[in-house]
Protein backbone atom coordinates (compact mmCIF):
# COMPACT_ATOMS: atom_id res chain seq x y z
CA UNK A 1 0.00 0.00 0.00
CA UNK A 2 1.31 3.23 -1.40
CA UNK A 3 1.78 6.57 1.23
CA UNK A 4 -1.02 8.76 -0.31
CA UNK A 5 -3.62 5.36 -0.13
CA UNK A 6 -4.47 5.69 3.40
CA UNK A 7 -6.02 3.26 5.00
CA UNK A 8 -9.74 3.28 5.42
CA UNK A 9 -9.96 3.11 9.47
CA UNK A 10 -6.79 5.64 9.62
CA UNK A 11 -8.30 8.35 7.11
CA UNK A 12 -11.58 8.23 9.89
CA UNK A 13 -9.21 8.89 12.93
CA UNK A 14 -7.28 11.66 10.34
CA UNK A 15 -11.13 13.51 10.21
CA UNK A 16 -11.68 12.91 13.74
CA UNK A 17 -8.24 14.53 14.39
CA UNK A 18 -9.21 17.56 11.55
CA UNK A 19 -11.71 18.03 13.94
CA UNK A 20 -9.88 18.39 17.01
CA UNK A 21 -7.38 20.33 15.12
CA UNK A 22 -10.29 23.15 14.63
CA UNK A 23 -11.02 23.07 18.13
CA UNK A 24 -7.02 23.74 19.30
CA UNK A 25 -7.61 26.47 16.55
CA UNK A 26 -10.94 28.21 18.11
CA UNK A 27 -9.07 28.09 21.42
CA UNK A 28 -5.57 29.09 20.78
CA UNK A 29 -4.65 28.09 24.18
CA UNK A 30 -1.28 29.17 24.69
CA UNK A 31 1.12 26.46 26.33
CA UNK A 32 4.93 26.47 24.60
CA UNK A 33 7.06 29.38 24.35
CA UNK A 34 10.01 29.14 22.44
CA UNK A 35 12.74 31.84 23.70
CA UNK A 36 15.59 32.46 20.68
CA UNK A 37 18.01 33.61 23.94
CA UNK A 38 21.03 34.55 21.97
CA UNK A 39 22.08 34.00 18.38
CA UNK A 40 26.23 33.41 19.58
CA UNK A 41 27.29 29.92 18.73
CA UNK A 42 30.51 27.89 19.69
CA UNK A 43 29.99 25.70 16.48
CA UNK A 44 29.20 26.47 12.78
CA UNK A 45 27.08 23.96 11.75
CA UNK A 46 26.42 23.20 8.00
CA UNK A 47 22.66 23.29 8.37
CA UNK A 48 21.66 25.63 11.08
CA UNK A 49 18.31 26.74 10.67
CA UNK A 50 19.41 30.28 12.93
CA UNK A 51 21.99 31.57 10.52
CA UNK A 52 23.76 32.33 13.58
CA UNK A 53 27.67 33.43 14.01
CA UNK A 54 30.17 33.23 16.85
CA UNK A 55 29.93 37.00 17.46
CA UNK A 56 26.41 37.66 16.48
CA UNK A 57 25.62 41.14 15.33
CA UNK A 58 22.28 40.90 17.91
CA UNK A 59 22.98 41.26 21.60
CA UNK A 60 21.59 38.85 23.37
CA UNK A 61 18.06 39.89 25.22
CA UNK A 62 19.05 41.14 28.78
CA UNK A 63 16.94 38.33 30.96
CA UNK A 64 14.71 41.24 32.43
CA UNK A 65 13.59 42.24 28.66
CA UNK A 66 12.24 38.70 28.62
CA UNK A 67 10.57 38.04 32.09
CA UNK A 68 9.25 41.40 31.74
CA UNK A 69 7.43 39.91 28.28
CA UNK A 70 6.66 36.88 30.37
CA UNK A 71 4.75 38.57 33.14
CA UNK A 72 2.55 40.15 30.99
CA UNK A 73 1.07 36.76 29.77
CA UNK A 74 0.57 35.09 32.97
CA UNK A 75 -3.38 36.49 32.95
CA UNK A 76 -3.78 34.17 29.74
CA UNK A 77 -1.81 31.25 30.69
CA UNK A 78 -1.94 28.74 33.24
CA UNK A 79 2.46 28.76 34.12
CA UNK A 80 2.20 24.86 35.39
CA UNK A 81 0.99 23.94 31.85
CA UNK A 82 2.96 26.24 30.32
CA UNK A 83 6.46 25.18 28.85
CA UNK A 84 9.07 27.25 27.96
CA UNK A 85 12.47 25.89 25.70
CA UNK A 86 15.20 28.34 25.90
CA UNK A 87 17.31 27.73 22.34
CA UNK A 88 19.98 29.66 20.51
CA UNK A 89 22.55 29.80 18.92
CA UNK A 90 23.96 28.15 21.94
CA UNK A 91 21.77 28.48 24.83
CA UNK A 92 24.69 28.27 27.24
CA UNK A 93 26.75 30.12 26.15
CA UNK A 94 24.65 32.91 28.16
CA UNK A 95 25.94 32.79 31.99
CA UNK A 96 23.33 33.73 33.21
CA UNK A 97 20.70 31.04 32.01
CA UNK A 98 20.06 30.35 35.36
CA UNK A 99 18.89 33.85 36.53
CA UNK A 100 16.04 33.65 34.03
CA UNK A 101 15.33 29.68 34.74
CA UNK A 102 15.37 30.47 38.65
CA UNK A 103 12.74 34.00 37.35
CA UNK A 104 10.52 31.36 35.43
CA UNK A 105 10.91 28.67 38.35
CA UNK A 106 9.90 31.42 40.29
CA UNK A 107 6.45 32.14 38.78
CA UNK A 108 5.98 28.80 38.45
CA UNK A 109 6.81 27.94 34.15
CA UNK A 110 8.50 24.85 33.69
CA UNK A 111 11.92 25.47 31.49
CA UNK A 112 13.88 23.18 29.29
CA UNK A 113 17.02 24.58 26.94
CA UNK A 114 18.39 22.75 23.53
CA UNK A 115 22.04 22.44 22.94
CA UNK A 116 24.70 21.64 21.13
CA UNK A 117 26.36 20.12 24.37
CA UNK A 118 29.38 21.66 23.87
CA UNK A 119 29.36 23.00 27.46
CA UNK A 120 26.74 20.86 29.13
CA UNK A 121 29.02 19.80 32.20
CA UNK A 122 27.79 17.70 35.08
CA UNK A 123 28.84 20.92 37.26
CA UNK A 124 26.78 23.23 34.66
CA UNK A 125 24.27 20.98 34.82
CA UNK A 126 23.77 21.04 38.27
CA UNK A 127 23.46 24.57 38.41
CA UNK A 128 20.85 24.51 35.90
CA UNK A 129 18.44 22.19 37.73
CA UNK A 130 19.00 23.90 40.89
CA UNK A 131 17.49 26.97 38.74
CA UNK A 132 14.30 25.09 38.16
CA UNK A 133 15.87 22.95 34.77
CA UNK A 134 13.18 19.98 33.86
CA UNK A 135 13.63 19.67 30.15
CA UNK A 136 17.17 19.09 28.03
CA UNK A 137 17.33 18.03 24.36
CA UNK A 138 20.71 17.60 22.81
CA UNK A 139 21.52 16.77 19.26
CA UNK A 140 23.93 14.05 17.66
CA UNK A 141 23.80 13.63 13.97
CA UNK A 142 25.68 11.06 13.73
CA UNK A 143 29.05 8.86 14.62
CA UNK A 144 32.35 10.69 15.15
CA UNK A 145 33.69 11.31 11.53
CA UNK A 146 29.68 12.67 10.39
CA UNK A 147 28.47 14.49 13.59
CA UNK A 148 31.83 16.34 13.59
CA UNK A 149 31.31 16.93 9.98
CA UNK A 150 28.28 18.37 10.25
CA UNK A 151 29.02 20.05 13.40
CA UNK A 152 32.09 21.41 12.03
CA UNK A 153 34.02 20.74 14.64
CA UNK A 154 36.99 17.74 15.45
CA UNK A 155 36.06 17.96 19.45
CA UNK A 156 31.96 17.98 19.18
CA UNK A 157 31.46 14.30 19.04
CA UNK A 158 33.51 13.41 22.19
CA UNK A 159 31.86 16.67 24.01
CA UNK A 160 28.25 16.01 22.95
CA UNK A 161 28.42 12.15 24.18
CA UNK A 162 30.13 12.86 27.58
CA UNK A 163 27.20 15.65 27.34
CA UNK A 164 24.36 12.79 26.92
CA UNK A 165 25.97 10.21 29.33
CA UNK A 166 25.16 12.76 31.88
CA UNK A 167 21.03 12.54 30.96
CA UNK A 168 20.05 9.06 32.32
CA UNK A 169 21.85 9.29 35.70
CA UNK A 170 20.21 12.02 35.92
CA UNK A 171 17.43 12.06 38.25
CA UNK A 172 13.91 14.86 37.77
CA UNK A 173 15.05 15.43 34.37
CA UNK A 174 13.64 15.16 30.98
CA UNK A 175 15.39 14.73 28.11
CA UNK A 176 16.00 13.78 24.68
CA UNK A 177 18.50 13.69 22.33
CA UNK A 178 17.78 15.06 18.19
CA UNK A 179 19.21 13.17 15.41
CA UNK A 180 19.55 15.81 12.02
CA UNK A 181 19.37 13.00 9.13
CA UNK A 182 21.11 13.86 6.31
CA UNK A 183 23.20 12.21 3.42
CA UNK A 184 26.05 11.34 5.41
CA UNK A 185 24.79 9.73 8.26
CA UNK A 186 21.90 7.88 6.66
CA UNK A 187 24.19 4.81 6.73
CA UNK A 188 24.54 5.12 10.42
CA UNK A 189 21.05 5.11 11.73
CA UNK A 190 21.08 1.40 13.22
CA UNK A 191 24.56 2.60 15.02
CA UNK A 192 23.30 5.26 16.06
CA UNK A 193 20.30 3.83 17.78
CA UNK A 194 22.56 1.38 19.51
CA UNK A 195 25.04 3.35 20.60
CA UNK A 196 21.80 5.59 22.11
CA UNK A 197 20.51 1.85 23.62
CA UNK A 198 23.44 1.21 24.94
CA UNK A 199 24.60 4.90 26.90
CA UNK A 200 21.00 4.44 28.24
CA UNK A 201 18.74 6.59 26.48
CA UNK A 202 14.94 6.40 26.51
CA UNK A 203 13.70 9.08 23.98
CA UNK A 204 15.29 9.74 20.60
CA UNK A 205 13.82 11.97 18.29
CA UNK A 206 14.87 12.40 14.12
CA UNK A 207 14.40 14.71 11.66
CA UNK A 208 15.64 15.92 8.18
CA UNK A 209 17.23 18.37 7.20
CA UNK A 210 14.93 21.27 5.14
CA UNK A 211 15.76 24.13 2.97
CA UNK A 212 16.40 27.04 5.27
CA UNK A 213 19.35 28.47 6.91
CA UNK A 214 22.34 27.42 5.78
CA UNK A 215 21.35 24.07 4.55
CA UNK A 216 19.68 26.19 1.66
CA UNK A 217 23.02 26.32 0.64
CA UNK A 218 24.11 23.00 0.90
CA UNK A 219 21.59 20.41 -1.14
CA UNK A 220 23.34 17.38 -1.00
CA UNK A 221 22.77 17.39 2.94
CA UNK A 222 19.15 16.27 2.09
CA UNK A 223 18.33 12.56 1.49
CA UNK A 224 17.63 11.33 -1.49
CA UNK A 225 13.69 10.21 -2.16
CA UNK A 226 14.61 6.42 -1.93
CA UNK A 227 16.33 7.39 1.57
CA UNK A 228 13.59 9.19 2.30
CA UNK A 229 11.20 6.89 2.15
CA UNK A 230 13.43 4.30 3.67
CA UNK A 231 13.81 6.40 7.03
CA UNK A 232 10.18 6.27 7.91
CA UNK A 233 10.73 2.70 7.40
CA UNK A 234 13.57 2.88 9.97
CA UNK A 235 11.43 4.52 12.44
CA UNK A 236 8.62 1.87 12.16
CA UNK A 237 10.49 -0.86 12.81
CA UNK A 238 12.59 0.59 15.67
CA UNK A 239 9.55 1.70 17.11
CA UNK A 240 8.47 -1.76 17.34
CA UNK A 241 11.48 -3.41 19.01
CA UNK A 242 10.64 -0.59 21.41
CA UNK A 243 14.04 -0.56 22.68
CA UNK A 244 14.08 3.16 22.64
CA UNK A 245 11.24 5.51 22.25
CA UNK A 246 12.04 7.07 18.47
CA UNK A 247 9.73 9.95 16.97
CA UNK A 248 10.21 11.55 13.92
CA UNK A 249 10.00 15.34 14.65
CA UNK A 250 6.50 17.38 14.62
CA UNK A 251 7.06 18.36 10.83
CA UNK A 252 5.30 17.29 8.12
CA UNK A 253 2.31 15.18 6.72
CA UNK A 254 3.58 11.81 6.15
CA UNK A 255 0.01 9.85 4.28
CA UNK A 256 0.25 6.45 5.36
CA UNK A 257 2.86 6.97 7.71
CA UNK A 258 0.90 8.94 10.35
CA UNK A 259 0.80 7.45 13.94
CA UNK A 260 3.23 4.87 12.70
CA UNK A 261 6.38 6.81 13.46
CA UNK A 262 5.86 9.27 16.15
CA UNK A 263 2.90 9.71 18.45
CA UNK A 264 0.47 11.64 17.43
CA UNK A 265 -0.97 12.63 13.91
CA UNK A 266 0.55 15.45 11.84
CA UNK A 267 -0.63 19.06 13.74
CA UNK A 268 1.59 21.91 13.28
CA UNK A 269 0.87 23.82 16.20
CA UNK A 270 3.13 27.21 15.30
CA UNK A 271 0.53 30.42 16.42
CA UNK A 272 -1.78 27.63 17.48
CA UNK A 273 -0.31 26.29 21.13
CA UNK A 274 3.29 27.77 20.28
CA UNK A 275 4.71 31.16 20.57
CA UNK A 276 8.49 32.64 20.34
CA UNK A 277 10.75 35.55 21.36
CA UNK A 278 13.54 36.10 18.80
CA UNK A 279 16.77 37.60 19.67
CA UNK A 280 15.42 40.88 18.67
CA UNK A 281 12.46 41.02 20.24
CA UNK A 282 9.98 39.92 17.30
CA UNK A 283 7.08 37.60 18.81
CA UNK A 284 6.40 34.77 16.06
CA UNK A 285 5.59 31.37 16.90
CA UNK A 286 8.50 28.71 15.91
CA UNK A 287 12.10 30.53 16.11
CA UNK A 288 12.27 28.99 12.71
CA UNK A 289 9.41 31.37 11.25
CA UNK A 290 10.66 35.22 10.80
CA UNK A 291 10.04 38.24 8.40
CA UNK A 292 6.43 38.20 7.49
CA UNK A 293 5.94 35.33 9.97
CA UNK A 294 6.58 38.44 12.76
CA UNK A 295 3.61 39.17 14.67
CA UNK A 296 5.12 41.71 17.30
CA UNK A 297 7.77 42.91 19.25
CA UNK A 298 8.62 42.42 22.76
CA UNK A 299 9.93 46.36 23.07
CA UNK A 300 6.79 47.85 21.22
CA UNK A 301 4.32 45.43 21.94
CA UNK A 302 2.18 43.70 24.85
CA UNK A 303 2.87 39.99 24.44
CA UNK A 304 -0.60 38.76 25.84
CA UNK A 305 -2.17 41.22 23.12
CA UNK A 306 -0.69 39.93 20.62
CA UNK A 307 -1.25 37.03 21.15
CA UNK A 308 -4.77 37.42 21.59
CA UNK A 309 -5.29 39.63 18.64
CA UNK A 310 -3.01 38.32 15.70
CA UNK A 311 -1.44 35.42 14.64
CA UNK A 312 -4.49 35.75 11.96
CA UNK A 313 -2.68 33.60 9.28
CA UNK A 314 -1.53 30.71 11.63
CA UNK A 315 -5.63 30.48 12.77
CA UNK A 316 -6.75 30.55 9.09
CA UNK A 317 -4.29 28.79 6.94
CA UNK A 318 -6.66 29.12 3.95
CA UNK A 319 -3.74 30.76 2.07
CA UNK A 320 -1.20 28.26 1.98
CA UNK A 321 -3.55 26.12 -0.37
CA UNK A 322 -1.39 27.74 -3.31
CA UNK A 323 0.89 25.81 -5.99
CA UNK A 324 0.95 22.09 -5.43
CA UNK A 325 -1.04 22.21 -2.43
CA UNK A 326 -4.08 23.56 -4.38
CA UNK A 327 -5.05 20.36 -5.79
CA UNK A 328 -3.74 17.59 -2.88
CA UNK A 329 -6.34 15.20 -1.97
CA UNK A 330 -4.86 15.63 1.49
CA UNK A 331 -4.88 18.90 1.90
CA UNK A 332 -7.33 19.02 4.67
CA UNK A 333 -5.58 16.28 6.95
CA UNK A 334 -2.28 18.46 6.40
CA UNK A 335 -3.25 22.32 5.64
CA UNK A 336 -0.33 23.36 3.82
CA UNK A 337 2.63 21.27 6.22
CA UNK A 338 4.97 23.27 8.91
CA UNK A 339 4.57 26.88 8.23
CA UNK A 340 8.32 26.89 8.46
CA UNK A 341 8.90 24.56 5.11
CA UNK A 342 7.42 27.70 3.89
CA UNK A 343 9.49 30.49 2.44
CA UNK A 344 9.78 33.52 4.56
CA UNK A 345 8.97 35.94 1.63
CA UNK A 346 6.87 34.12 -0.72
CA UNK A 347 5.13 31.85 1.67
CA UNK A 348 5.68 29.11 -1.37
CA UNK A 349 6.14 26.04 -0.01
CA UNK A 350 9.51 24.69 0.17
CA UNK A 351 9.29 21.03 0.79
CA UNK A 352 6.34 18.36 0.73
CA UNK A 353 7.40 15.35 2.71
CA UNK A 354 4.07 13.29 1.09
CA UNK A 355 5.31 14.07 -2.39
CA UNK A 356 9.09 13.19 -1.75
CA UNK A 357 7.87 9.68 -0.31
CA UNK A 358 6.14 9.22 -3.12
CA UNK A 359 8.86 9.93 -5.19
CA UNK A 360 11.11 7.38 -3.05
CA UNK A 361 8.08 4.67 -3.90
CA UNK A 362 8.60 5.38 -7.68
CA UNK A 363 12.01 4.65 -7.55
CA UNK A 364 12.22 1.46 -5.40
CA UNK A 365 12.97 -1.87 -7.28
CA UNK A 366 9.66 -3.93 -7.81
CA UNK A 367 9.73 -7.51 -6.55
CA UNK A 368 7.71 -9.92 -7.23
CA UNK A 369 7.12 -13.38 -6.37
CA UNK A 370 6.72 -15.76 -9.45
CA UNK B 1 -20.15 33.18 26.37
CA UNK B 2 -16.20 33.20 25.86
CA UNK B 3 -16.46 29.82 28.72
CA UNK B 4 -19.52 28.26 27.31
CA UNK B 5 -17.41 28.04 24.26
CA UNK B 6 -14.41 27.13 25.44
CA UNK B 7 -16.03 23.80 27.38
CA UNK B 8 -17.20 23.08 23.98
CA UNK B 9 -14.71 22.38 22.50
CA UNK B 10 -12.96 21.24 25.12
CA UNK B 11 -15.71 18.09 25.99
CA UNK B 12 -15.71 17.92 21.88
CA UNK B 13 -12.07 16.99 22.37
CA UNK B 14 -12.14 14.67 24.58
CA UNK B 15 -15.31 13.20 22.71
CA UNK B 16 -12.81 12.90 19.74
CA UNK B 17 -10.33 11.20 22.10
CA UNK B 18 -12.11 8.66 22.93
CA UNK B 19 -13.52 8.07 19.32
CA UNK B 20 -9.95 7.35 18.20
CA UNK B 21 -9.44 5.16 21.17
CA UNK B 22 -12.14 3.37 20.26
CA UNK B 23 -10.60 3.25 16.34
CA UNK B 24 -7.28 2.19 17.86
CA UNK B 25 -5.57 5.57 17.35
CA UNK B 26 -4.82 6.84 20.94
CA UNK B 27 -3.18 9.85 21.21
CA UNK B 28 -0.75 11.28 23.53
CA UNK B 29 -3.23 14.34 23.77
CA UNK B 30 -5.22 11.35 25.20
CA UNK B 31 -3.05 10.41 27.84
CA UNK B 32 -2.06 13.48 28.61
CA UNK B 33 -4.18 16.25 27.57
CA UNK B 34 -2.49 18.66 28.66
CA UNK B 35 1.27 17.78 27.40
CA UNK B 36 1.57 18.81 24.24
CA UNK B 37 4.40 17.21 22.24
CA UNK B 38 5.75 20.02 20.40
CA UNK B 39 9.54 19.51 18.83
CA UNK B 40 10.74 19.22 22.66
CA UNK B 41 8.41 17.46 24.91
CA UNK B 42 6.58 18.44 28.17
CA UNK B 43 6.95 16.54 31.94
CA UNK B 44 3.55 16.20 33.13
CA UNK B 45 1.70 14.38 36.01
CA UNK B 46 -1.69 13.68 37.32
CA UNK B 47 -2.27 15.47 40.89
CA UNK B 48 -5.13 12.69 42.61
CA UNK B 49 -6.83 14.52 45.87
CA UNK B 50 -8.95 12.16 48.05
CA UNK B 51 -10.91 12.98 51.49
CA UNK B 52 -13.78 13.30 53.22
CA UNK B 53 -16.12 16.23 53.64
CA UNK B 54 -18.25 15.71 57.26
CA UNK B 55 -19.92 18.20 59.64
CA UNK B 56 -17.44 20.13 62.24
CA UNK B 57 -20.30 20.21 64.50
CA UNK B 58 -20.98 16.45 64.94
CA UNK B 59 -18.09 14.78 62.36
CA UNK B 60 -21.00 13.00 60.34
CA UNK B 61 -20.06 12.87 57.13
CA UNK B 62 -22.39 15.10 54.10
CA UNK B 63 -23.38 13.69 51.09
CA UNK B 64 -23.44 15.37 47.76
CA UNK B 65 -21.37 18.16 48.53
CA UNK B 66 -19.67 19.77 45.26
CA UNK B 67 -15.97 19.77 44.84
CA UNK B 68 -13.90 21.68 42.44
CA UNK B 69 -10.52 21.76 41.52
CA UNK B 70 -9.54 23.34 38.44
CA UNK B 71 -10.73 21.59 35.49
CA UNK B 72 -12.85 18.87 37.63
CA UNK B 73 -15.79 18.69 39.50
CA UNK B 74 -16.79 16.14 41.77
CA UNK B 75 -19.96 15.31 44.53
CA UNK B 76 -19.06 13.56 47.86
CA UNK B 77 -20.93 10.04 48.16
CA UNK B 78 -23.38 9.08 51.16
CA UNK B 79 -20.09 8.31 53.23
CA UNK B 80 -18.75 12.12 52.45
CA UNK B 81 -15.60 10.74 50.23
CA UNK B 82 -15.07 12.92 46.76
CA UNK B 83 -11.79 12.68 44.77
CA UNK B 84 -10.82 15.10 42.05
CA UNK B 85 -8.02 14.98 39.49
CA UNK B 86 -5.77 17.13 38.08
CA UNK B 87 -4.42 15.42 34.99
CA UNK B 88 -2.56 18.22 33.49
CA UNK B 89 -0.09 19.50 36.51
CA UNK B 90 3.83 20.08 35.49
CA UNK B 91 5.69 17.75 37.91
CA UNK B 92 6.56 19.57 40.83
CA UNK B 93 5.53 20.61 43.99
CA UNK B 94 2.17 22.62 43.41
CA UNK B 95 -0.55 23.87 45.27
CA UNK B 96 -4.09 23.81 44.15
CA UNK B 97 -7.23 25.58 44.75
CA UNK B 98 -10.34 23.69 45.80
CA UNK B 99 -13.39 25.46 46.07
CA UNK B 100 -16.25 23.44 48.53
CA UNK B 101 -19.41 24.04 47.90
CA UNK B 102 -23.13 22.70 49.40
CA UNK B 103 -25.29 23.33 46.35
CA UNK B 104 -28.57 21.07 47.45
CA UNK B 105 -29.26 23.74 50.29
CA UNK B 106 -31.05 21.81 53.49
CA UNK B 107 -31.40 18.60 51.40
CA UNK B 108 -28.17 17.51 53.54
CA UNK B 109 -27.85 19.97 55.99
CA UNK B 110 -27.24 23.52 55.06
CA UNK B 111 -23.62 24.38 55.09
CA UNK B 112 -20.91 27.08 54.55
CA UNK B 113 -19.17 27.17 51.08
CA UNK B 114 -15.42 26.72 51.42
CA UNK B 115 -12.53 28.15 49.73
CA UNK B 116 -9.32 26.47 50.17
CA UNK B 117 -5.72 25.31 48.90
CA UNK B 118 -3.82 21.62 49.00
CA UNK B 119 -0.60 21.66 48.58
CA UNK B 120 1.46 18.74 47.03
CA UNK B 121 4.94 19.13 48.94
CA UNK B 122 7.37 17.23 47.37
CA UNK B 123 5.30 14.40 45.60
CA UNK B 124 6.38 11.19 45.13
CA UNK B 125 5.14 9.81 41.43
CA UNK B 126 4.00 6.23 40.06
CA UNK B 127 3.22 4.50 36.93
CA UNK B 128 4.90 6.94 34.67
CA UNK B 129 5.25 5.74 31.19
CA UNK B 130 9.26 6.16 31.26
CA UNK B 131 8.51 9.06 28.83
CA UNK B 132 7.60 12.34 29.38
CA UNK B 133 4.63 11.45 31.49
CA UNK B 134 5.70 11.08 35.06
CA UNK B 135 2.72 9.49 36.92
CA UNK B 136 0.34 9.94 39.43
CA UNK B 137 0.69 11.40 42.84
CA UNK B 138 -2.22 11.11 45.69
CA UNK B 139 -3.29 13.24 48.86
CA UNK B 140 -5.56 12.96 51.24
CA UNK B 141 -7.58 15.81 51.95
CA UNK B 142 -10.17 16.18 54.73
CA UNK B 143 -12.78 18.94 54.99
CA UNK B 144 -15.10 20.08 57.90
CA UNK B 145 -18.02 22.59 57.16
CA UNK B 146 -19.23 24.56 59.55
CA UNK B 147 -23.36 25.07 59.11
CA UNK B 148 -24.68 28.45 58.23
Amino acid sequence: MGVSEIQFKKRIALNLYKRYKKNETKLHQLNYILWESTLRCNLNCLHCGSDCKKDALVKDMPVDDFIKAIDQITDIVNPNETMIVLTGGEVLLRKDIEKAGLELYKRGFPWGIVTNGMLLSEMRLNSLQNSGLRAVTISLDGLEASHNWLRNNNKSFNKVISAIKLLPKTENLKYDVVTCVNRKNFSELENIRDLLIHIGIKEWRVFTIFPIGRAKENDHLQLTPIEFKELFDFIKKTRKENKIHLNYGCEGFLGNYEKEVRDDFFFCRAGINVASVLADGSISACPNLRNNFTQGNIYKDNFANVWENKYEKFRDRGWTKTGICASCKDYDFCEGNGLHLRDEKTEELLFCHLKRIEEGEKCQPITRNI
Amino acid sequence: MKKLKTKFYKTSNTFIFGLLALLGFASSCEKEPNSIMVEYGTPSAKFIVNGKISSSDTNTPIKNIRVIMNRDTSFSDSEGHYQVIENRGFPANQTFQINIQDVDSNVNGDYKNLDTIVKFVNPQFINGDGHWYEGETTKEFNVKLDKK
